[in-house]
């Protein structure tokens, strides 16, 4: 418990700077959509006009009404992906890298615990960040969404299923960065190829979405495997791909424990 | 006597870097263990090993009968270990660290918390991050030894103390070794080492060189001597026994001694000098002149 206590408290000011950035950004879209909407037609009629890549990059359909809220939050999955894979990439490497980094290694495991338990202690503590970004995600996006919802129905429901989606996704990249951490020599070398793992990815899923015949890379790509319209407008949150973003997390942190275990520490 | 630590052939490579080769040797339930060499020699691999830190290549390691590498766990239990580098979480406080130190074996003893600090005049308020190197050490002495562990691995840990300091800390490490805790200590400086310790073990580039009984150490008590003349002295003057590794120029002349001090005094007496230094030689020197030929080293 003592080493859970340490990483919530040594992640706290990270963990809150994320949180505002995530409000921040959730508040800016929606300014951006208050305007929209009073412009009404002529954004569409803009959208229109946009390349019909771009549009599905955004993560809308072609012909979309941008002054539905639905709508436009839809767009916001992009970026929340974005931020979330970048914010569980890194917290995943540098929570267990940073021990070497800071060289408290040699600290905190000449102390009586054993290495797979600490993994598992320092991944909880992980896990329970991103539980309080997109908790923190889903309530400020639910009363911004709803305030600016004029369809009779509840919005509330659609908007937790997306963030949801943003959890599992979390969680494989959370997986990703801490697999990186503990086969990469240092915390340079493994969040940098968590860097790589989150931009080659999302390239990967413009790519698809710009040419449409190599949808079935897709698989390869955490990116694509939430369609944000079906889980908005269809409510439908892929079970496949939510069990398949379970079951590559669970490999990482099944990696990271068989090789963090047997890895000679930096003094 | 039982052993406390015993280590066979053990031999750690870093890829194709000599950490230490086939090592050797045990240290015994309540001794006070010296374990001495240059830096670079081997020695915080060897007791990184001890602590399954670092994997061996081949050999191994017991510790209190059990495995180093097979349980690590239980072995870490009772022991007290200070790191040559002193390296914490920044953002603690000095009083938080050791609380979090301490939490890894149990209960807080706070009465033995406050009389370590004392002892070492540690400010338990400060934040880790504002310490000076000296003090930083400080808290790594207090949090090795807050829980009273039956073994203590101390790797360089005088490094940024004063003399006082040092004489303190030497007081809690006999201290503790009265109780019955063995201890392995590892340093540079002989003297030190001479000091404190029973016997030492002596490793240079990965090698042990062999064990000594501290006794048959002290009569190889070097010191390294420096002369400058006010003249030029043209022929070699004639040295004391026991000199060695002598070094000469017109003007200057320098040696390792070993021997009767007041012999050396008065062959030095018959000269013009315009300074003289008399000093601890480092190891290396000492390895250098007297152990040079030993294994093929």
């Amino acid at each position: 418990m003592n080493l859970l206590k340490r990483e919530l408290k040594a992640n706290a000011k990270s963990l809150l700077a994320w949180c505002l950035a995530m409000v921040f950004l959730i508040w800016a879209g929606m300014v951006k959509y208050d305007a929209f909407r009073k412009t009404g037609d002529e954004v569409n009629q803009m959208l229109a006009q946009l390349p019909s890549a771009l549009v599905r990059i955004l993560g809308i359909g072609n012909g979309a009404d941008l002054t539905s809220v639905a709508v436009f939050y839809s767009m916001f999955f992009l970026f929340f992906m974005l931020l979330g894979a970048v914010h569980a990439g890194m917290l995943g490497a540098l929570i267990l890298a940073k021990e070497e980094r800071d060289k408290t290694a040699d600290f905190l495991f000449s102390k009586p615990i054993r290495r797979n338990r600490a993994v598992l202690i320092k991944l909880l503590a992980a896990v329970l960040n991103i539980l309080v970004l997109d908790l923190v995600t889903c309530l400020v996006s639910i009363v911004f969404v709803e305030r600016y919802n004029t369809a009779g129905q509840s919005l509330a429901y659609p908007v937790f299923l997306v963030v949801a989606a943003l959890f599992f996704l979390q969680l494989l990249f959370l997986g990703a960065g801490f697999l990186a951490a503990a086969a990469a020599k240092s915390a340079k070398t493994a969040s940098s190829a968590v860097s790589v793992l989150i931009l080659g990815t999302y390239l990967l899923s413009v790519v698809i979405h710009i040419n449409g015949d190599l949808e079935y890379l897709g698989i390869l790509s955490p990116f694509r495997y939430f369609d944000v319209n079906a889980v908005m407008f269809d409510r439908y949150l892929s079970p496949g791909y939510s069990a398949l973003s379970l079951l590559l997390a669970a490999t990482c942190a099944a990696g990271t424990v068989k090789l963090f275990g047997r890895r000679n520490l930096r003094g | 006597m039982k052993n406390v630590i015993e280590i066979e052939n053990l031999t750690k490579y870093y890829g194709k870097a000599r950490g230490i080769v086939d090592v050797s040797f045990s240290v015994a339930e309540g001794e006070i263990f010296g374990f001495i060499g240059p830096n670079g020699a081997g020695k915080s691999t060897t007791i990184r090993i001890l602590l399954n830190l670092i994997y061996p290549t081949s050999g191994g390691a017991r510790v209190f009968g059990r495995d180093c590498v097979k349980d690590g766990y239980e072995i870490r239990r009772d022991v007290g270990y200070l790191p040559s580098e002193v390296f914490y979480y920044d953002d603690m406080k000095v009083l938080e660290l050791l609380k979090y130190s301490a939490s890894f074996y149990g209960r807080v003893d706070m009465q033995r918390l406050r009389y370590l600090a004392e002892v070492m005049e540690l400010d338990l308020g400060r934040k880790i991050d504002d310490l000076s190197y000296g003090n930083k050490k400080k808290v790594g002495i207090v949090q090795g030894l807050l829980h009273r562990p039956s073994l203590i691995i101390l790797d360089e840990p005088t490094g940024g103390l004063d003399p006082l300091m040092q004489q303190r800390f030497f007081g809690l490490i006999r201290e503790e070794n009265r109780r019955g805790a063995t201890v392995l200590f590892s340093s540079h400086i002989l003297p030190e080492v001479q000091k404190l310790c029973s016997r030492v073990g002596i490793i240079r580039e990965g090698k042990m060189l062999r064990v000594e009984e501290i006794g048959s150490m002290r009569d190889t008590a070097y010191k390294k001597i420096r002369l400058e003349f006010r003249e030029e002295v043209p022929e070699a003057p004639e040295l004391p026994e026991g000199a060695g590794d002598v070094q000469r120029s017109p003007r200057e002349l320098a040696f390792l001694f070993r021997g009767d001090i007041n012999e050396a005094f008065k062959s030095i007496a018959r000269f013009d000098l315009r300074n003289a230094v008399i000093e601890e030689p480092d190891l290396e020197e000492i390895f250098l002149h007297y152990y040079g030929g030993e294994d093929g080293v």
